[in-house]
């Protein structure tokens, strides 16, 4: 795969990954990256984070990565119900990122501790109340379907209704990683509210990026297949669209490569 | 009327510019063509028909749209909150307006289905239609109390006057059956949600007998292009009995049932015919297999 | 590739603290982030100028300060049973099985992380992992250190009291070897008694016999201070002998029960005071045959029964995650597919195993006719993989290994279909013998029954 051209991450027509069109304040948009547990979507998020905070994805395209000056947390929040901060931290020091240019909800630990036995809309009302009110911020939310297996009683339209949608109200840009590791046609309750809360997060989506392992299973060169569609959100407000792309891409020693298929 | 009424475009036009008295407008969409596209050429061709008031209910919808002249989000009103604050909005039923009323549901499946026929009821009325967005894909799940009453989408399906189901139109380079296989592992395959998208518009008469008619639906250019169903005949147009009579003394044409037969003939291989990338083998040594790296004549690839 | 040298590299900035390889357990390095897994520098250090990863060292360590208490960090910096992972550095530790140890790509889990083992069908090679993962744990706490009595502390969540009276012994050979040892014991005893004039390297000689089965340990740490090296590699990890038990069998003082099935608050809160109180020690969880019908009502089959608990784990694992593993094993035939990916979910790693049926154990018997020995059990596919997983590499391998459970090892090697071919099994073709992990040598073994 050494011969193969390398690509830079584009998401957007403007040539941007993040574009400037969005988070001026005017319009709250969703982006869900879906995962399978074999190819998990934390570096992609890395970069997103990157991708924010510096202008560009300047790790993945490996040129050299400017020094961040500013100062401002609320650029980019991320929460995660499955990482604490230091998993964060420790990644995007990597990158030069220290922890004062982003802002992290720990929603892992001891999440549990605090949060089971409450009434569902107090919990979520709390988790809400986390985050920066500031439609020009971005963030990142970190496998959200957890809720629905903490939560007792919890149903998808209950999560979009009362957490994910005032949520991309608050901010300007909210992504959302959640994890396909199940199959879409469950027929047991719990397996409808699963799939119907990724199929709710992909019709409000301007912009579906999927990680998935290729179908003939594990290569030594490539790492899976990494897609970029449109979601089922009226993209009309902004003058850019979305680039439908597929790369190959190859996560080896945490660097990741891009590749046209 | 009646003329207008058998030619697709302009009936299509009609229901587009909302000119016909209906109710409920029913729009069925999926995550491959979703109808945000379709409400806003609704939109188009409702201005220039005349004054309407557009009341924009969100359950998904985090931007308001720019047609929106009453902009409601529903995610955090109760059920009855909503239908209130609907209500409030909408003339009392008694004093006929000049004006009408559009009242857009981004997504209808968020009504649970038990209340969804009160619900329907409750707006749509002489002075205002219901355009109602129902995702076909997004799953339900019944619940045990409701065991023999119909699913959302039956209900919807028999209230509603106008529905207009909104598909994709595939691609040259994506079968119905790759996308269908994508979708069904929650993947999105590119080139869906385009500008151009398929419609299947079905009207209904006052008697409740309905009428189906599909177009290609161009958003940009706003212009409709009639399917025209090809009738099974044309279908198989390339054989033609008549064509081969008197050719031979033997009996070239093929009857009913052995074209069945021959349809369901499986080719082999329509498996391999399926791979529309490169090939390449990848070898990789096993533990039993048994190389000898100085045999000139023994190469595994 | 020893301990030692790797730390000094790790450490960078403060290498001079580390540089005497902390015989005097106090000498640990003051800023915490020099222990814990972030060896963000250490691993290329080419790339960030020594000024960089000191300051981000002490930046962390400055964001840490204020969060970070005094047992989540304070692991013995000499403990036998830890040291780092070849692939990645961090911290690690061994799962009692040295084959798992090398499947899970660190020689070891790494701390502050978790395994699952998933097992198809109705055997139980999963809670035997869990037995050893568990003795592998008593026996580093019981080699003897110069401070304190123990390094290590099991917890396990079960209702099953008679978990700790099951766990395999430290295997001593074969009766042969058995005999050996015992001699080599008495000849380490006697150097110790005439310790002063002998050279160092008659002493350590004789001492690798003993370490190598666990035995003279007592000499070893007074002895080995000369040579730690030997010391953590022979410590780390032990072999098993499943048909024995471990004597004395584990105290209250070495394992903590903790029933699941108190609601989950009362769990959770119960394990992080476990931890608490056995503070500087690696805290291994094991969770053995998790949601097992009989030993967990129906009701707890709930997403929301269970999960939370789950949850509730990595939260701690991760938050003690400088000395706090955890094991669980569970039969994921009886989970419907969405409990089973929603508790795959929360593990670090997964393996899967997969007995073979009737069909293929009597077509390896036939191929196998004269080595029983070499007869799988079962294949083993890899879902997870610690560390690597989490940052994105796709380690799915299924069907590429195979394991067989013997008496005194759990071993796992690339799988291959035998040749099934009577007069071909006779003579032993050299495929089979030169792509195995490794073999036994003596045929004389027979594996256990199942």
């Amino acid at each position: 795969m050494s011969n193969v051209q390398k690509q830079d991450l584009v998401l957007f027509s403007d040539s941007s990954v993040i574009s400037k069109e969005l988070c001026t304040g005017k319009s709250h948009d969703l982006i869900t990256i879906t995962s399978s547990p074999a190819t998990s979507s934390f570096w992609l998020l890395t970069t997103l984070v990157e991708t924010r905070l510096t202008g560009a994805p300047f790790s993945l395209n490996s040129t050299s990565v400017p020094v961040v000056t500013h100062k401002n947390m609320n650029l980019i929040t991320i929460a995660s119900f499955i990482h604490n901060a230091q998993y964060y931290t420790d990644a995007l020091n990597r990158l030069k990122l220290g922890p004062e240019s982003y802002k992290y909800i720990d929603l892992l630990t001891n999440f549990v501790i605090k949060n089971i036995g409450k009434p569902r809309a107090k919990v979520l009302s709390e988790l809400l109340e986390k985050f920066p009110q500031d439609s020009t911020s971005v963030v990142i939310l970190e496998q959200p379907e957890v809720l629905l297996t903490l939560l007792d009683g919890l149903t998808s339209d209950e999560l979009h209704r009362k957490f994910i949608m005032p949520l991309m109200q608050r901010c300007g840009l909210l992504i959302i990683s959640t994890n396909i590791n199940y199959s879409p046609n469950g027929q047991t309750k719990d397996a409808i509210e699963f799939s119907r809360f990724v199929a709710g997060c992909f019709y409000k989506s301007i912009a579906v990026l999927s990680l998935k392992p290729l179908d003939t299973g594990r290569a030594a060169d490539v790492t899976g297949s990494f897609r970029i569609t449109r979601g089922g959100a009226s993209n009309s407000h902004l003058s850019c669209h979305v680039v439908e792309n597929e790369y190959l891409y190859l996560n080896q020693k945490e660097n990741t490569k891009l590749f046209y298929r | 009327m009646s003329t207008s009424l058998h030619n697709p475009s302009i009936l299509l036009k009609r229901v587009l510019s909302l000119a016909d008295f209906s109710p409920l407008v029913l729009a069925i969409d999926s995550i491959a063509q979703s109808s945000c596209k379709l409400i806003e050429e609704v939109y188009y061709n409702a201005k220039e028909s005349g004054d309407f008031t557009i009341i924009y209910i969100s359950f998904e919808t985090a931007n308001e749209p720019s047609y929106a002249d009453i902009f409601i989000r529903a995610e955090a009103l109760s059920l009855e909150k909503l239908s209130q604050t609907i209500q409030s909005y909408l003339p009392p039923s008694n004093r006929p307006t000049k004006s009408k009323f559009l009242v857009v549901i981004d997504s209808i499946n968020h009504i649970s289905t038990n209340h969804i026929s009160q619900f329907v009821g409750s707006i749509a009325s002489l002075h205002s239609t219901l355009l109602a967005v129902y995702h076909a894909d997004l799953p339900e799940y019944q619940e045990k109390t409701l065991a023999h009453y119909p699913s959302s989408i039956e209900l919807l399906n028999f209230m509603a006057t106008t529905i207009l189901k909104v598909q994709q139109v595939t691609s040259k380079n994506a079968t119905e059956e790759e996308i269908e296989n994508d979708l069904s592992r929650f993947l999105i395959p590119r080139g869906l949600n385009n500008d151009i998208f398929k419609l299947t518009l079905t009207t209904r008469r006052k008697s409740g007998r309905s009428q189906s008619y599909s177009f290609h639906i161009n958003t940009k250019t706003h212009s409709y292009e009639t399917i025209i169903a090809s009738s099974p005949a044309d279908g198989e147009g390339n054989e033609n009995p008549e064509m081969l009579q008197g050719l031979s003394t033997f009996n070239l044409s093929t009857s009913a049932k052995q074209k069945m037969a021959k349809e369901q003939v499986e080719l082999p291989f329509l498996e391999a015919q399926s791979f529309n990338t490169g090939g390449a083998i990848v070898y990789q040594f096993e533990k039993d297999d048994d190389y000898d790296e100085e045999d000139p004549f023994e190469d595994p690839f | 590739m020893s301990f030692r040298k790797r730390g000094e590299v790790i450490n960078g900035a403060n290498s001079g603290v580390r540089a005497v390889p902390g015989r005097t357990p106090v000498a640990r390095p003051t800023i915490p982030t020099g222990r814990t897994p972030t060896v963000i520098g250490g691993r290329n250090p080419v790339v960030h100028s020594p000024s960089t990863l000191a300051d981000r060292l002490d930046r962390v360590s400055i964001r840490n300060e204020g969060k970070k208490t005094d047992e989540r960090e304070s692991l013995d910096a000499n403990h036998p049973g830890v040291k780092p992972s070849p692939a990645t550095s961090h911290q690690t530790t061994s799962t009692g099985s040295f084959h798992l140890d090398k499947v899970l790509g660190h020689s070891g889990l790494p701390l502050g992380n978790s395994l699952l083992v998933e097992e198809q069908g109705t055997t139980d090679f999963g809670s035997i992992l869990c037995k050893l993962f568990s003795s592998q744990g008593i026996v580093h706490n019981r080699i003897e250190n110069s401070v304190t009595s123990g390094n290590t502390h099991l917890i396990v969540l079960s209702i099953n009291q008679g978990f700790a009276k099951e766990l395999p012994g430290v295997y001593k050979g074969s009766r042969k070897d058995i005999r050996k040892s015992k001699i080599a014991e008495e000849e380490a005893k006697v150097t110790v008694q005439n310790l002063t004039g002998k050279t160092n390297a008659a002493r350590s000689n004789d001492l690798k016999i003993a370490w190598r089965y666990g035995l003279g340990n007592e000499s070893s740490d007074k002895e080995g201070l000369g040579k730690p090296n030997l010391n953590d590699e022979n410590n780390y990890s032990h072999q098993f002998d499943i048909t024995t038990r471990l004597m004395p069998a584990p105290s209250a003082s070495e394992i903590t029960f903790i029933s699941p099935l108190q609601p989950v608050q009362v769990v959770l809160n119960q394990v992080e005071q476990a931890i608490k109180k056995q503070s500087g020690k690696i805290i291994r969880i094991v969770v053995p045959s998790l949601l097992h019908p009989a030993m967990y009502p129906p009701s707890m089959f709930n997403l929301a029964k269970i999960m939370p608990i789950l949850h509730g784990a990595r939260s701690i694992v991760k938050n003690y995650g400088s000395r706090c593993i955890l094991f669980a094993s569970v039969s994921s035939d009886l989970l419907d597919e969405l409990l089973l990916t929603q508790i795959e979910n929360t593990f670090d790693s997964v393996i899967n195993l997969e007995p073979f049926d009737q069909e293929m154990t009597q077509l390896l018997e036939r191929a196998y006719k004269s080595q029983p020995n070499k007869i799988q059990h079962g294949l083993l596919h890899i879902m997870k993989l610690p560390i690597f997983s989490e940052r994105g590499e796709m380690h799915v391998l299924k069907s590429s290994y195979a394991f067989k459970n013997g008496k005194r090892k759990f071993e796992i090697e690339e799988w291959g279909i035998p040749v099934d071919d009577i007069e071909d099994t006779e003579k032993d073709t050299p495929t089979h013998e030169h792509a195995g992990v490794e073999h036994k040598t003596d045929n004389t073994k027979v594996s256990v029954e199942f």
